[in-house]
């Protein structure tokens, strides 16, 4: 999936791009823990983060085909 | 000529192997640098460079960027501080990028802000050796050509010399580098690709891959967490204990050696109860600091933290808190004093606060002895399956108050839901057992420091109000103890009336003023009351003269009314002035404190009350 944008506040924002997260990225989800935990994803750049689900479903998503 | 100061700080993201190439640059010797007004650590070294002389090298809190700056306290916050201030002071700031060779892209999206800020910028890539176990290298003069600055590429596997060496030499060119030379800006994606060689077939990768697959598991990774906790709990009750009776002999000896020196005076009984009791509180607490600082460093390095985290944070989100707490809400368990001080990995300013809030009402090791000795004096004739139910009763309630209190702070003291969680899962990695020993020694004298100063004041005041008699107070009476006399006597009977709808009389009262610097006394001061010597460890004759205290009425004093509101009492009030000194040092207020030991008295107050009423309805005596 790639990373269109985000609709979150400006410092959860900030705070995602600087963990590695922005706009443009691609990214795999990798697995997500159970009762609606955190998502543990990984960034096409290396970074690895675990997201919350509160935060992951503000995040817009352009699913790719030819992932792996 | 006259040279400038030169400073050289370390900065990059947070397991970027920062810190361990910082050590190999200053070897063993650094020292906590004092930055006002902050509690993040910032180490500082003095070197000799090789051409451009003495230079005081920093290494700054790791952080993912200078500009997403959530709150000044955070790690951050202060790295952008005290970069500020260095370059203010007029020193030559030479900015060492620490950058993890496994994750290129990501460490040169920050390398354009720091080209901006300072006179001479060093890029080394760090973790060349798990580049190369993947089949691939970085090139260093595309680097170089790319961002216009030295760059140096290190393994964590070569000696601490040659690293050194290569650092400096790097540092040099860049104190005679042309400054119009440097990249104005920096597309990390396109020079991340450009500079790293070789193709990779990702086996670094897959061993991350291949341990989360297992403690991330849905059922198997939940198990093993409690396993690990489980060991760290194992820890320290395995190893602490025994090394605080060691503590508790040492100093119970050396009381009685300088009793037989210094006689039975006042000052004599000063020294021995008040000032060597306090220090004995003081060094008693070390064995936990440590070993609790040891797990904690071991869990952090080997990157297993964030995956606690992550596999707790929903159930801790339904109270308020975050995956990040979790920590330090379980080391509260053994001892809040480490555990506020483990706080500092809490990110957001609000959810860190009201974790410390919060942290003291956990069932630490201090809490189980007295519960053990309180049921025996009040309930010893009842049967072993009632105390055993109360014990675990008592166990779980300080883990729902604690839950309860963050979910009203939340609404009420310190609002705000906290940022939810966005974490970083680091590649696992082997710990260096010389940074953690490091970390560890750390704790311990910042604890000696900052918290042991707090508690001998308070011993030697508490020591003044049990000894001292109260003015006015009626000449001593052959046969009574001199404790009946003191201030704290004193105002033990004044709070009788306060007291009296909890059903403590004024004997309970002294042995709670007693007991609030450490819970564990209040036995052996009740003892001192009755005229039982040595209650603390055979608890047994004083459950008898508590049990046959009778009112004038005949009624007995104590009942299983008491009992309970004694224990409700004890479960919730802050009675540890070592945590009541450790916040003060984690929050840096005089506020938060006096609001801990208010609101958990308070709190102990209203549930012994009502627990009180409650089992009075019910007919208990």
């Amino acid at each position: 999936m790639r990373v269109e944008g985000a609709a979150v506040e400006g410092p959860v924002a900030a705070w995602l791009a600087a963990v590695g997260l922005s706009p443009g990225e691609v990214v795999t989800i990798l697995r997500r823990a159970p009762f609606g935990g955190p998502l543990h994803l990984r960034t096409e750049a290396g970074a690895e983060i675990a997201v919350a689900l509160e935060i992951a479903q503000a995040i817009l998503v352009e699913t790719l085909e030819d992932q792996p | 000529m006259t040279r400038e100061r030169v400073v050289v700080a370390f900065v990059g993201r947070p397991n970027s192997g920062k810190s361990s190439l910082y050590n190999a640059v200053t070897g063993e010797e650094a020292k906590v640098g004092n930055f006002p007004g902050v509690t993040v650590d910032i180490l500082t070294a003095t070197r000799a460079l090789p051409v451009s002389g003495v230079a005081e090298i920093a290494d700054l809190p790791g952080f993912y960027s200078l500009d997403a700056v959530v709150d000044p306290a955070t790690d951050e916050g202060v790295a952008r501080r005290w970069l500020d201030d260095a370059t203010k002071a007029g020193a030559r700031l030479v900015i060492v990028q620490v950058l993890d060779g496994t994750q290129l892209e990501l460490g040169l999206r920050m390398t354009e802000g720091l080209l901006a800020r300072a006179e001479a910028v060093v890029v080394a890539v760090t973790q060349r050796d798990r580049l190369a176990a993947d089949g691939r290298d970085v090139d260093v003069a595309v680097l170089e050509e790319a961002l216009g600055v030295p760059v140096c590429a290190v393994s964590a596997r070569a000696p601490a010399a040659q690293t050194r060496g290569v650092v400096f030499d790097t540092v040099e060119r860049a104190l005679t580098d042309q400054r119009e030379a440097r990249a104005k800006s920096v597309d990390a994606r396109k020079v991340a690709a450009r500079a790293l060689v070789g193709e990779g077939h990702g086996r670094a990768r897959t061993l991350t891959e291949r341990v989360d697959a297992v403690l991330l598991h849905p059922i198997v990774g939940p198990f093993v967490f409690v396993a690990i906790m489980a060991a760290v709990f194992s820890a320290v009750f395995l190893i602490a204990d025994p090394a605080k009776s060691v503590v508790d002999f040492l100093v119970e000896r050396s009381r009685e050696a300088l009793s037989g020196a210094l006689g039975h005076g006042l000052l004599a009984s000063f020294v021995i109860d008040g000032l060597v009791a306090g220090t004995g509180t003081v060094v008693a607490f070390m064995p936990q600091i440590v070993i609790l600082t040891i797990a904690m460093e071991i869990l952090e390095a080997t990157g297993y933290l964030a995956r606690g985290a992550f596999i707790v944070d929903r159930l801790l989100r339904l109270l308020g808190l975050s995956g990040r707490s979790f920590a330090p809400l379980l080391v509260a368990h053994a001892c809040a004093v480490p555990a506020i001080a483990s706080t500092r990995i809490i990110r957001d300013p609000g959810e860190r606060l009201r974790s410390i809030l919060v942290l003291p009402l956990m069932t630490c090791s201090a809490r189980i002895p007295t519960y053990g000795l309180v049921i025996t004096a009040f309930f010893g004739g009842r049967s072993a399956f009632f105390r055993g139910g109360l014990f675990v009763l008592l166990y779980f309630a300080g883990i729902v108050a604690g839950l309860v209190a963050s979910a009203v702070m939340r609404r009420t003291v310190v609002r705000g839901r906290g940022l939810p969680l966005v974490l970083e899962m680091p590649s696992y990695r082997a710990p260096q057992v010389r940074l953690v020993a490091r970390r560890a020694k750390r704790a311990a004298t910042r604890f000696v420091k900052d918290v042991g100063s707090t508690i001998l004041a308070a011993s030697a005041l508490l020591w003044v109000l049990l000894t001292v008699p109260m003015p006015g107070a009626s000449p001593a009476v052959e046969g009574t103890p001199a404790i009946e006399r003191s201030v704290a006597a004193g105002i033990g009977r004044a709070l009788e009336p306060v007291t009296r709808p909890i059903g403590f009389d004024w004997r309970i009262n002294v042995g709670l003023i007693g007991s609030f610097g450490a819970r564990e006394l209040m036995v052996s001061t009740m003892g001192v009351i009755f005229g039982v010597e040595r209650a603390d460890e055979d608890p047994a004759p004083l459950a008898k003269s508590m049990q046959d205290a009778k009112k004038p009425n005949g009624e007995p004093v104590y009942g299983v009314r008491t009992g309970l509101a004694l224990l409700a009492f004890f479960v919730l009030a802050c009675q540890c002035m070592s945590t009541v000194a450790a916040i003060r040092r984690e929050t840096r207020s005089l506020r938060w404190p006096a609001f801990v030991v208010g609101y958990t008295y308070a709190l102990a107050y209203l549930v012994a009350f009502a627990t009180y009423q409650i089992a009075g309805l019910f007919g208990a005596t």
